[in-house]
């Protein structure tokens, strides 16, 4: 009796911990700032995804599709005086040294194909995406979803920018540790 | 003195040039001159409008969409340009990407319910300008090229932007090769 309310007590310990660490985690602000860059990681829950398109209009094969993936939305603002390159296929997303592969726009259109989702919604779909490749002028920003296959543990993403006019200067390198995938609350 | 004046002609144009590109308002940037490509939509009313058909005048080309924040914070200040250039020589032309009409009535009836937009339903008519982003606006010249970009949502009804606008709106027809030769 002794030992199964000891490891109850342990057990309820150890799921306070991880309750208090994923809390931590979600309420944790994900930017960062130097002179020549900011950076910004908002994190949506499937179902604050799933209401934005729901809210497009999308059918509900779309939605749960959409509502099974992870989205990094990121926002970049070009602080520096010299052309900042996104070029997302150089940022990198891994958990624990494995690679987390992007679901790239062939990805989507893939699954698009296989419930015949019509051209208005792929094309709103792909605004709502972290553009490809462009360059930042100056002061620019620019904002845009990234998403991965959903991860239950947190996540680093290495975010490498080119600089320059032509992509000549150093490359610009930003670390985000302990990224997650926001969930619904449960309660 | 030749000398001397050879030099003093060498920093006028350099000056012109220099003042050409501080001229233009914050977040506006020089375009290559391409041309602007065609397309033919209907407005939210149902009315057609052919882009081929503003040839000889300055047009304001703007692509936006109802979920997208800037274009939230800047289509107030488009409702206000439209009333001032109306039946001007700057053409004022909004494009909604791939949104259905409900959407675009509801959202436009609350925040700006003067604009009429044209309405790119499937979305193909944004993808050939391939802006930079959603909001984005061009600046299409008379003969049909694309001569400035807007960079992100801008504050159209403030002084700076307005002069910008009444100076295009004033260029005359025949001056134009003159000023945008390069």
């Amino acid at each position: 009796m002794k030992k199964i309310t000891f490891r109850a007590f342990t057990g309820s310990l150890c799921l306070i911990a991880i309750v208090f660490q994923a809390n931590a985690l979600t309420k944790q602000k994900l930017t960062y700032t130097d002179d020549d860059i900011y950076l910004r990681f908002i994190q949506l829950t499937p179902q604050q995804i799933g209401s934005f398109y729901e809210g497009r209009e999308f059918k509900k094969a779309a939605v749960d599709k959409l509502t099974a993936s992870c989205y990094v939305t990121v926002i970049i603002k070009n602080r520096s005086k010299d052309f900042l390159w996104v070029d997302i296929a150089k940022w990198e997303f891994s958990q624990n040294g494995r690679k987390i592969i992007q679901q790239d726009r062939a990805y989507w259109e893939k699954q698009w194909d296989e419930i015949n989702l019509k051209q208005a919604h792929r094309s709103t779909f792909n605004w709502t995406l972290m553009p490809a490749e462009r360059n930042l002028y100056p002061q620019e920003e620019v904002g845009g979803r990234i998403p991965i296959p959903m991860q239950n543990k947190p996540f680093t993403v290495v975010l490498n920018f080119p600089t320059g006019e032509s992509k000549q200067g150093k490359i610009k390198t930003v670390t985000m540790d302990n990224v997650i995938c926001k969930l619904d609350d449960m309660k | 003195m030749k000398i001397v004046s050879r030099v003093f002609i060498g920093l006028l144009i350099l000056m012109n040039q220099v003042l050409a590109n501080n001229d233009l308002p914050h977040g506006i940037i020089n375009q290559d001159g391409r041309s602007a490509p065609a397309f033919i939509l209907n407005d939210i009313d149902g009315e057609t409008f052919n882009f081929a058909d503003s040839k000889g005048k300055w047009v304001f080309v703007h692509f936006w969409a109802t979920w997208c924040g800037p274009c939230r914070k800047e289509i107030p200040t488009i409702q206000d340009i439209v009333k001032k250039f109306e039946n001007s020589n700057l053409e004022i032309v909004i494009i909604n990407t791939a949104e259905s009409e409900d959407t675009v009535f509801n959202f436009l009836g609350l925040l700006a319910p003067d604009i009429n937009p044209l309405m790119d339903t499937d979305g193909l008519v944004t993808e050939k300008w391939q802006p930079r982003g959603l909001p984005a606006t061009y600046f299409v010249d008379p003969e049909g090229k694309i001569r400035y970009l807007a960079l992100g949502g801008r504050p159209w009804n403030k002084d700076v932007y307005l002069e910008f606008l009444n100076g295009l709106k004033n260029e005359v027809k025949n001056d134009l090769k003159n000023v945008h030769k390069n």
